[in-house]
């Protein structure tokens, strides 16, 4: 049926596909018109961001009602801590992007599985992949999407601050990677609830919504709980984004303390929705 | 010959409805083979779990030596799912180009395999349309090419036909033709015409039961001549010709059609003779088959007795003989 070289096909290894569906995963975004509004819309709100709150970084994080307000705001204890960080637009973009990128992730991942379980595309996938380096593949592949995101914005707003103060170059690269790296633990479950999510939905939108439902179910509930019964209190600890206050204003190695429970979080979700989804039909 | 699959006492339901009941089949490589039924007689959902779309209820499958799903299928196993879609916001080549990935072709295999599988349905021209831009017939064929790329040792289609024109669902005939020599092909239709055209084997699938399996070679005395004439005979003439010595047998299946049965043993050239008989009357024919035409044998002898059709032989080498 076909020439000398198809016939002398090697087996692909299970890593190799997984690697592909992930990368074919970023041309979703950035080579698809949906995408690219995504991607407009994400770049018009961190425009914002960049012109205001981190341009004027400097002077917001030194005034005296910046850690009342990020106390209030994220609920923490010890928001001045914040005020240890060498960079102050780092300081701001740190504090924003913990709010804003699961929010972000919420929208822009959860077209993980739905829409091609419901046009039947995936029959042409598992006939050439496993269900699980499908499911697999395309979680890395969002997590990928993002981190570069995340990359693409720390780098502007790391610029932001060596073109204010060329001084603070020194102070980047740690500073960076320390927020590339927590966000990317932050964003493991929220990811997972998007999987989730979009196995059981027929529709990205749809898979959207029971996302943003399902988490503000759990908090209201949790909260209720934790009302009614004061001794559920610990229910709290363990919903997702519980350590964000936590992570915010920790610095150095205590941070790794914060990254159990989301990689746990992202775990237990992942497992629930890849079970789902291979005792699915297609 | 090797078996491609193995089915053993497969059963799906669907909540209180039976899908497939106990359906049991062996396949060999080789010829195209037909999976043929009624609406909802459980011909797509056989074809999931073979693809392992669908889990059955109980059962074993067994396809090439492995179970559905296993990644040793890979590119062994490819089908033509009913109604799924390729991904509209893509070109028709990068998912092509992805697919054959995703089979272990490099960059430039999979950019010749892509070229060599859009040329054989003639959508060459094509590549880098996306599927919302073409028609219904093209996606089919689109979606037809995704099953042909690499070396597939079986390959299921589900309605192949189904939508496209005539010239262009003839084009998909040949094209199952021609490759039948390297690959086994599944094929379920409702158009008993063409599936008559290209297999030798038919499955029988009526309320989730396999009832009917093989389709052989004459093995009786008993054969078959279907005839399609110009006009409807006399009340004379198929007096005269039930009157022939080796007739059996004239039933007509439609207003011009008559299945005539006689006996190979008495008149071994009865085409020839019954050929004299229309001309001695001036009768014209069009159309002149040895043998009864697949929904012949799969329904008219259902509903006419209940004797078992395997035992008979379900189909006759046939010769067409086709006139002007």
């Amino acid at each position: 049926m076909e020439s000398q070289s198809i016939q002398e096909l090697k087996p692909v290894g299970s890593g190799k596909r997984i690697s592909i569906i992930a990368y074919y995963e970023l041309t979703r975004l950035f080579n698809t018109r949906r995408g690219w509004i995504a991607l407009i819309a994400f770049a018009l709100v961190w425009y914002f961001i960049f012109r205001y709150p981190v341009s004027y970084a400097s002077s917001i994080v030194t005034q005296p009602d910046f850690t009342v307000m990020i106390s209030q705001a994220l609920g923490m204890l010890n928001a001045d801590k914040l005020l240890d960080w060498p960079i102050a637009e780092l300081t701001i973009y740190w504090v924003i992007s913990l709010i804003l990128y699961p929010l972000f992730s919420l929208f822009i991942t959860a077209d993980q599985i739905s829409s091609d379980r419901a046009r039947g595309t995936l029959r042409f996938l598992v006939l050439r992949s496993t269900r699980f380096e499908l499911f697999i593949g395309r979680y890395l592949g969002q997590m990928l999407i993002l981190t570069i995101l995340v990359f693409a914005t720390v780098s502007a707003a790391s610029g932001m601050a060596v073109y204010r103060d060329a001084s603070l170059l020194s102070h980047v690269p740690l500073n960076s990677s320390f927020i590339l790296f927590h966000l990317f633990v932050v964003l493991l479950p929220v990811v997972a609830i998007t999987a989730l999510t979009s196995v059981v939905c027929q529709s990205a939108r749809s898979a959207t919504f029971l996302a943003i439902i399902g988490l503000s179910a759990s908090f209201i509930l949790t909260g209720l709980a934790i009302h009614y019964f004061p001794k559920l209190a610990f229910l709290d600890d363990y919903l997702i984004g519980a350590q964000v206050s936590d992570l915010a204003i920790s610095v150095g190695l205590t941070s790794l303390n914060h990254i159990s429970l989301p990689i746990a979080q992202a775990l237990v979700i992942l497992a629930i929705a890849y079970t789902l989804f291979n005792w699915k039909a297609l | 010959m090797s078996s491609i699959i193995n089915c053993q006492n497969i059963s799906h339901r669907f909540g209180q409805t039976i899908a497939l009941n106990e359906v049991n089949f062996n396949v060999e490589s080789g010829e195209p083979i037909a999976l043929v039924g009624p609406n909802g007689a459980g011909k797509t959902t056989l074809f999931s779990i073979l693809c392992r779309y669908l889990r059955p209820t109980s059962g074993k499958i067994e396809i090439l030596g492995h179970t559905p799903g296993s990644p040793a299928l890979f590119g062994q196993l490819s089908a033509l799912p009913q109604d799924a879609q390729l991904d509209p916001r893509f070109s028709v080549m990068k998912q092509l180009l992805f697919f054959a990935k995703l089979q272990g072709m490099n960059r430039q295999q999979a950019l010749s395999e892509a070229n060599r599988v859009l040329e054989l349905v003639g959508l060459a021209q094509n590549k880098q349309a996306k599927p919302a831009e073409l028609s219904h017939g093209m996606r089919k064929r689109i979606a037809i090419t995704q099953a042909l790329m690499g070396s597939p040792k079986l390959v299921l289609l589900d309605e192949p036909t189904a939508g496209l024109d005539p010239l262009n669902a003839r084009i998909i005939r040949k094209l199952i033709s021609d490759l039948s020599s390297q690959t086994t092909f599944m094929v379920s239709s409702h158009n008993l015409d063409e599936l008559e055209k290209l297999c030798h084997t038919v499955l029988y699938l009526e309320k989730g039961k396999l009832t009917q399996q093989k389709i052989s070679e004459v093995n009786t005395h008993q054969c078959f001549l279907t005839v399609l004439l110009h006009e409807t005979l006399s009340e004379e003439s198929y007096a005269d010709l039930k009157a022939l010595e080796a007739v059996e047998g004239v039933s007509q299946t439609q207003r011009m059609e008559y299945v005539i049965t006689y006996d190979n043993q008495l008149e071994p050239y009865f085409d020839q003779q019954l050929l004299r008989f229309f001309a001695d009357r001036s009768i014209k024919y069009r159309q002149l088959t040895k043998g009864r035409s697949l929904e012949e044998q799969l329904f008219n002898e259902r509903e006419l007795n209940e004797q078992d059709l395997n035992e008979k032989g379900l189909y006759e080498k046939e010769l067409n003989v086709i006139n002007g």
